[in-house]
């Protein structure tokens, strides 16, 4: 799927009507847009958005933003009265869709007013046109259908996005973002609002229970009070990580302004502080290893030191019968075996026959009694002596093995205590630069730090209340269930609720399993894309997302090294990631990325320039690039695969842009 | 011989609410981790309340905690070492429900005082005052 064209008429700084075709050739797979800051890149995106999604989700920054007119604001104030137009046409092969959104505004761009908006849905069919229009801003049921047929609104973000935000997926904390992507391309809506219709079904099937004990009804309240709490804490959960996020934005433009800063020993002071954060992030993850793996190696070793006793007894028990210096000896004279064999061949060693009822016979049945027990205890006690013989030894080593491990621990503690020392110290030294505009951006970013500590501590509290109260509703479910398969009366509603719950369970191991397994196909694309994408491939060795949906990436020694990655291998890894998505999302739609080479300076933008053709090929690309993206070089780099070029030219007087074709290249 | 397929620990249904939930989910406890099963806590607990000599019936509802079969060959020789220890007989590898009723009479009371080891409100480490109760058996086997 492509786009042909895009109309825009009047939309934020598009004044007057502008046409754009994009690049189709599948060849020439690449539109490139050049604009400085300001001219309208980001909005360029933002229309396509807001024709087919109706929101600019790149301008969800500031207040002021938001509340700025959406036409244009020289044109508002020269005629009063604007319409303001988005029209896109989409195909295959050809225009086949069709969308368009209108919106009339009126007043002054301080004081506007919105008046009519309507939209319209257009598709081909055979050689003539079908159309859905409404005046309705609300019922765009039709429009929304269409729109989601081609790419629905739920993974958009990973066909259109902001190249200099990308990276945020792998910092640290941000784990449920690399989750809620994953959960988004597995297209599981479905298996959603079967939950939630089920969820609701049990409710009322529960309220439907009457007349029953007192005992029911004291455990399904317990029940109720649980899942409210619950699902408080979870609309909790997930409001602190909206936080975690925001902040952790807002510290990064800190950490952005002051790495671009005029003066180099500011510069200098955030580039040691972006390297430590690093290290220390890698350190945090070691001492994370360490103490579990002190953990585990208590919680291994410490049960045989306290049963150190009775082992000994054990194997000393076992080495006295096995000695034969305490009786029945072990193993036993003569075995249980031999002696069955002897019964079952009615005839001794000694040629005599066993017939039923002889005193011979009766003699061997007498002897195999006494030594059945004995038998069957030798070969598991001849076992056990030499497993607990192991287990003592190994058992001997516990302290020392403890004793190294601690040390190791106090060795990397004591060097996380350093690293953090030396941030207070670069922070101090930003903020006794007597500069205002530093001071306040450093104690802006203490802040944001504060909030993104306080959210990450108080996320992990609640995640642990809501894994109890999980557990204590499993329990009492149990419980509930028990009681009343007491009471005939209730079988029917015990039955649909049974129902209810088994279905609800299937549910959820098939959402964990559908999940899982899309983890896996975009991990696997993930590998793929990066490996594609890189210029040095001999450096690393994998790419995963963990279980807990953490990303890491190993290099050519075995090591993690994602703390430790240039900027640009962190782009090329991000870039890999949202190419994952979208092709494992299964939908064929373009990909519009703005500022894609955004944070990248110097040799690896011309490196990643050369790797982008092989960027998702199939697919029809559009960049949104500064000049300071788009260099000589990193052009040279993609000319083969660039079919159209514009320029975005401002008109600072007349807050107006102008899209001009570059035929020849710009 | 290994425990039977069927063969299930059980606690009582409170401990299984507050000790061994809390030690196991509480972000206090030295044993919250994934990887850290309640078979790993019902050992120490057993362990502990052996090494104390504390032993105590199951009261009220009984939980199924788990199944014995998942225990691992160490493992079972430790069960089986302490309820032979208990009785001084050999013969006891015999009885299966005998030495699995043992194991979880020293865990019901050694589930307490590893609790109170955890959360007692005593200062440092928890895992050092736990170590600290085998200090003895520890500098024994240095020698």
């Amino acid at each position: 799927m492509k786009i042909y064209k895009i109309e825009i008429e009047n939309y934020r700084q598009y004044r007057g009507k502008h046409t754009v075709e994009l690049s189709t050739d599948d060849a020439h797979n690449l539109t490139i847009f050049l604009g400085a800051m300001g001219a309208g890149k980001t909005n360029l995106l933002n229309a396509i958005n807001w024709c087919l999604y109706g929101d600019e989700p790149s301008l969800e920054k500031t207040e002021s933003e938001l509340q700025q007119c959406i036409a244009n604001e020289k044109e508002l104030e020269d005629k009063g009265r604007v319409v303001v137009r988005v029209g896109i046409w989409m195909g295959i092969d050809q225009p086949e869709y069709f969308f368009e959104k209108t919106i009339c505004i009126s007043g002054s761009p301080a004081h506007h007013e919105e008046r009519e908006k309507t939209w319209r849905a257009a598709y081909l069919e055979g050689s003539s046109w079908r159309t859905s229009s409404g005046l309705d801003w609300r019922d765009t049921t039709q429009f929304n259908n269409l729109v989601s047929d081609i790419l629905p609104e739920g993974i958009r973000s990973f066909f259109f996005f902001d190249g200099e935000r990308l990276d945020e997926f792998f910092r640290k904390g941000m784990e449920h973002e690399v989750r809620d992507a994953i959960i988004k391309v597995c297209q599981i809506e479905l298996l959603d609002r079967c939950t939630n219709h089920l969820t609701s079904k049990s409710k009322e099937v529960r309220k439907g229970i009457k007349g029953v004990s007192p005992e029911i009804k004291r455990i399904d309240e317990e029940i109720k009070t649980l899942t409210s709490s619950k699902e408080g804490l979870e609309k909790e959960i997930e409001d602190l990580n909206k936080r975690i996020t925001e902040a952790t934005k807002n510290k990064d433009d800190v950490n952005e302004k002051l790495r671009k800063w005029t003066t180099t020993d500011v510069q200098e002071l955030q580039r040691e502080r972006d390297e430590l954060e690093i290290e220390i992030e890698k350190l945090n993850k070691e001492i994370k290893n360490k103490e579990k793996e002190i953990r585990h190696h208590f919680a291994s070793g410490v049960i045989f030191i306290f049963g150190f006793d009775a082992l000994k007894n054990t194997h000393e028990m076992i080495d006295r019968r096995i000695k034969g210096v305490e009786q029945p000896p072990i193993p036993p004279d003569i075995k249980d075996k031999f002696l069955n064999d002897l019964l079952s061949r009615h005839r001794c060693i000694c040629t005599t026959e066993l017939r039923e009822g002889s005193p011979q016979r009766e003699a061997i049945e007498k002897l195999l009694k006494s030594v059945g027990s004995l038998s069957q205890i030798s070969d598991d006690a001849t076992e056990g002596y030499y497993k607990i013989a192991n287990i003592l030894e190994k058992s001997k080593k516990f302290k020392s093995e403890r004793d190294k491990l601690e040390k190791e621990y106090q060795e990397m503690s004591k060097e996380r205590v350093k690293k953090d020392q030396r941030l207070k110290e670069i922070s101090e030294r930003l903020k006794g630069i007597p500069i205002d505009e530093i001071q306040n951006l450093e104690s802006l970013r203490d802040d944001f730090e504060d909030k993104i500590r306080e959210c990450i501590a108080d996320r992990a509290q609640k995640d642990l209340i809501v894994s109890t109260i999980k557990e204590k509703i499993k329990i009492k479910n149990v419980e509930f269930r028990k009681e009343i398969k007491k009471d005939e009366k209730q079988k029917k509603l015990r039955l649909k609720l049974e129902l209810c719950e088994n279905s609800l369970e299937t549910l959820k191991e098939i959402k964990e399993k559908v999940v899982g397994e899309i983890r896996e196909k975009v991990e696997q694309k993930f590998e793929e894309y990066f490996f594609n994408m890189h210029w040095k491939r001999g450096a690393f060795r994998d790419v995963k997302i963990s279980d807990e949906y953490g990303t890491s990436v190993i290099n050519n020694l075995g090591s993690e090294c994602l703390g430790s990655i240039s900027a640009g291998e962190r782009q090329t890894l991000a870039l890999s990631f949202m190419a994952a998505l979208s092709s494992v999302s299964g939908f064929d739609a373009p990909i519009i990325i703005d500022t894609p080479l955004g944070r990248i300076s110097g040799v690896p933008k011309e490196k990643i320039a050369a790797s982008l053709p092989k960027y998702l090929e199939n697919s029809q690309l559009t960049f949104l690039m500064t000049d300071q993206e788009f260099t000589p070089a990193v052009r040279d780099n993609m000319k083969e695969r660039i079919g159209k070029e514009f320029e975005l030219q401002y008109d600072e007087e007349e807050i107006t842009t102008g899209i001009i074709e570059m035929k020849g290249g710009i | 011989m290994v425990f039977s397929p069927e063969a299930i620990i059980h606690v009582e249904k409170n401990k299984r609410e507050k000790e061994y939930e809390e030690i196991h989910n509480s972000p206090r406890s030295p044993f919250k981790d994934k990887d850290i099963l309640f078979k790993d806590i019902f050992l120490i607990a057993m362990t502990l309340g052996y090494h104390k000599n504390v032993r105590a019936s199951l009261k009220g509802t009984p939980h199924d905690l788990f199944r014995a079969s998942t225990f691992n060959p160490e493992e079972e020789w430790l069960i089986k070492s302490v309820a032979i220890a208990e009785k001084e007989n050999l013969e006891m590898l015999l009885e299966e429900k005998e030495l699995l009723k043992t194991a979880e009479e020293y865990a019901n009371a050694g589930i307490l005082i590893l609790y109170d080891l955890i959360f007692g409100g005593a200062p440092g480490d928890p895992l050092k005052r736990i170590e600290s109760y085998v200090k003895d058996i520890l500098s024994e086997m240095q020698k």
